[in-house]
């Protein structure tokens, strides 16, 4: 039996067709309709002391957020969408200190979400970008430029800034101030670049820690042993791949007491006399054969080496539960060349400008819950460097821990400019370069210095 | 008067059909393509959303690129290799074409095939692992027959014949399987019939392997070609573009200058070149080889 074909009837085709477009243009009218209206907003913006206090008005849109319900009132319910970066042990610290805090406000339900590390700089960028970033965004200090000069965060309140000051490790409220001079928010977590030496090791070749970077190089010399063009063993050895290279050297450029950039960030400054002791420094102990990235670091410093990688805040962690197992380390703290200073990062707590007051003052009740001592000893105990002065007296007999809190003051970051990404690819690729004996450090630098310009002043 | 659309199922099976490749198509390709032109011609910052036209400024940059073209040297460089690569392919199939049990085809068929299942970026650090100069395997099992060590992904020299390696044993599986397929669908009465006029072996592939597989070859070629211009994951899984920039690839460029440079404007206009340089590149062969295939 052949099946009659179905006729539609014409006009009920146009019929079902205008319907169609009659419900999505009524439904976009009411969408239209029902968002919130564009409102001017007169937003203070806090500094920080010792700059100059402004009052700007800005026309600002207040959005609700996505996932909120509008016929619930924000007071009763709310979800408060909190990124992070993954990293295993100090997310569950992270997700624990949400859970307590859930506990005691039932009414905010926090959407902790968890980000790899090499994507979620783009991934806070570009949801800032969608208008739809998370209500509170751990941001570390190479991407603060960026959401600065965008002026999308909110400044941290007066409250929060005290206690940073009164509350927190010196020298962590004057790591907080932006390139803008605004506190944007307390940080959670600092890294600092200090050597780690083999404790072990040292006393078997009968070596006392080098104080300074040239003594440093001499001892790696003396320890490096290469067989058939391989290096076997080294003193030191940094792990020169990707960024780490840009954030080593920075580190012992500081040392020799020079600048990336210069103070008003216009142009390159590192390529001096000093400046190229430091990248010949670097370099000579960067042995890539033996350490070409972080992981075969570890494996090299467990057997081998007498003076590791610099693990910064993390290292304490790794000690405890990572690859060092049974292997005594110590830091004298930062090797001093010309001055005493050395590289740090550090990572923030930061919310978007762009929420409802209501919404931000969730937030920022609950990154005042998340730096209370107790949830800093949560951290602490974790391995990682306590923020609060509280949380420090307990690690007081701790030697390792005390030389990176004390280091703090002699810390200083990359420069906060917003091109700072591109910059440090520059870095990476010429300084990778001199690593490679394809150009002298001389080169290194003058090449560093014609394409950094060149970024900078916005030329091709 | 009533008017009637007559719509058979088909024709509704089409439209309907047709609805969600054409949706696809326009959201996901067309727009993407067309809004990468568009930034091509400016300079866009991120969060403020300021774009300024530039014309042509991006592409006359890039012709005066150092990096561009240490990327596109490194690029050709990894094309080449892999164009050699491909008759390793070839002479694999035929080995495998005439294993005459199929069990133990059907093993190296399988061994082949291993790495083409193994993910990409998984397959990369592993490599990496094995490629170290002090306690990587590679270098122990060469030592243990006489060879000294090879610096691998930490010397300028070695880094892209050590990435041409990962490639081709992660793609090779594909391309045998590819071979394997066209050597199949030669008819056997081809071979039959030249045996019995006395042809040698040699002959048989020179008129009748050859010619039959050459649509097969320029299929491998084009696609090859494609894929080894758009190289990215084994350098930024391995080397970050290092050691300096000796294993940067175009589509690493292109990454570097979107992601850490932020400046998308010089990413699309960079996209547009590699484009226009697959585009001339499979144009050519498919004018000047396809002349040559035989179908």
């Amino acid at each position: 039996m052949v099946k009659e074909e179905k006729k539609i009837n014409r006009r009920d085709y146009l019929k079902y067709t205008g319907a169609a477009i009659g419900g999505l243009v009524v439904g976009g009218a009411l969408g239209y309709l029902l968002k919130p209206a564009e409102v001017v907003e007169k937003t203070a913006t806090v500094t920080a002391p010792g700059s100059i206090a402004t009052t700007t008005i800005e026309r600002t849109v207040t959005v609700t957020p996505t996932i909120t319900t509008p016929t619930i009132p924000p007071a009763k319910a709310v979800t408060i969408n909190y990124i992070d970066y993954l990293n295993p042990p100090h997310n569950k610290v992270h997700k624990d200190v949400c859970d307590m805090y859930m506990k005691k406000h039932p009414e905010v339900n926090i959407n902790y979400v968890i980000e790899p590390y090499p994507e979620i700089g783009d991934k806070i960028i570009a949801s800032f970008e969608a208008k739809n970033p998370a209500h509170l965004v751990t941001c570390v200090s190479f991407w603060m430029p960026t959401l600065v000069d965008a002026k999308v965060l909110e400044p941290a309140p007066d409250w929060m800034i005290k206690k940073l000051e009164e509350e927190f490790v010196p020298g962590a409220k004057e790591l907080c101030v932006q390139g803008d001079g605004v506190i944007y928010g307390p940080t959670h977590e600092f890294g600092i670049h200090l050597p780690i030496f083999n404790l072990d090791m040292l006393e078997k070749y009968n070596l006392k820690p080098p104080k300074t970077w040239e003594e440093l190089v001499e001892i790696d010399k003396q320890m490096t042993i290469v067989e058939g063009g391989v290096t076997k063993q080294a003193g030191f050895a940094f792990f020169p791949k990707g960024g780490w290279i840009a954030l080593h050297w920075v580190g012992v450029l500081y040392a020799y007491g020079e600048k990336v950039l210069t103070s008003d960030m216009k142009a390159f400054a590192a390529n001096t006399e000093r400046g190229i002791k430091s990248l010949e420094t670097y370099v000579s102990l960067c042995h890539p054969d033996l350490c070409p990235d972080e992981f075969a670091t570890h494996e090299a410093f467990t057997k081998q080496l007498i003076a590791g990688e610099d693990f910064i805040s993390l290292t304490r962690a790794y000690v405890k539960e990572g690859p060092y197992p049974n292997i005594r380390i110590m830091t004298p703290g930062p090797l001093e060349q010309y001055v005493k200073k050395t590289q740090s990062y550090a990572w923030f707590y930061v919310v978007p400008k762009m929420y409802p007051s209501d919404i931000k003052e969730i937030v920022w009740d609950i990154i005042d819950f998340h730096t209370d001592p107790e949830q800093d000893m949560m951290m602490a105990d974790l391995g990682y460097l306590p923020m609060l002065k509280k949380s420090l007296e307990k690690f007081k007999e701790d030697e390792f821990i005390k030389a990176f809190v004390d280091a703090v003051p002699y810390t200083e970051m990359y420069p906060p400019t917003s091109k700072w990404p591109a910059i440090e690819s520059v870095i990476v690729a010429q300084v990778g370069r001199a690593i490679a004996k394809e150009i002298t450090p001389e080169q290194a630098l003058a090449t560093m210095e014609e394409q950094i310009n060149s970024i900078l002043g916005s030329k091709k | 008067m009533k008017h009637t659309i007559r719509l058979s199922d088909r024709s509704r099976f089409i439209v309907t059909a047709l609805l969600i490749p054409i949706g696809w198509f326009i959201i996901f390709r067309l727009y993407p393509l067309c809004y990468t032109l568009y930034l091509s011609f400016h300079t866009y910052y991120l969060l403020s959303g300021q774009m300024i036209f530039q014309g042509l400024l991006n592409y006359v940059s890039i012709l005066h690129d150092t990096l561009f073209i240490t990327s596109l040297k490194n690029t050709i460089y990894i094309v080449l290799g892999l164009s050699i690569a491909m008759w390793i392919a070839l002479g694999l199939a035929l080995a495998l074409k005439n294993i005459k049990k199929a069990f133990i085809r059907n093993i190296f068929r399988t061994i082949f095939f291993i790495p083409t299942v193994v993910m990409s970026v998984a397959a990369a650090q592993i490599w990496t692992w094995m490629y170290q100069p002090s306690y990587g395997v590679i270098n122990y099992l060469l030592s243990s027959i006489g060879f000294k060590p090879f610096l691998w992904l930490t010397s300028p020299q070695q880094v892209i014949p050590a990435l041409i390696i990962v490639i081709l044993w992660k793609n090779l599986g594909f391309t045998i399987i590819l071979f394997e397929a066209g050597l199949s669908s030669i008819p056997g009465i081809f071979y039959e019939a030249s045996e019995i006029d006395g042809a040698t072996k040699w002959q048989q592939f020179k008129y009748i392997t050859w010619p039959l597989l050459t649509p097969t070859l320029l299929f491998v070629f084009v696609t090859g070609f494609i894929s080894a211009l758009q190289t990215f994951t084994q350098p930024y899984v391995m080397t970050m573009g290092g050691p300096g920039t000796s294993s940067y690839t175009l589509v690493f460029y292109v990454y570097q200058r979107a992601f850490a440079y932020k400046d998308l404007g010089y990413a699309s206009a960079l996209s547009y070149i590699i484009f226009l340089i697959i585009f001339i590149a499979s144009y050519l062969q498919l004018r000047y080889v396809k002349e040559r295939v035989w179908a």
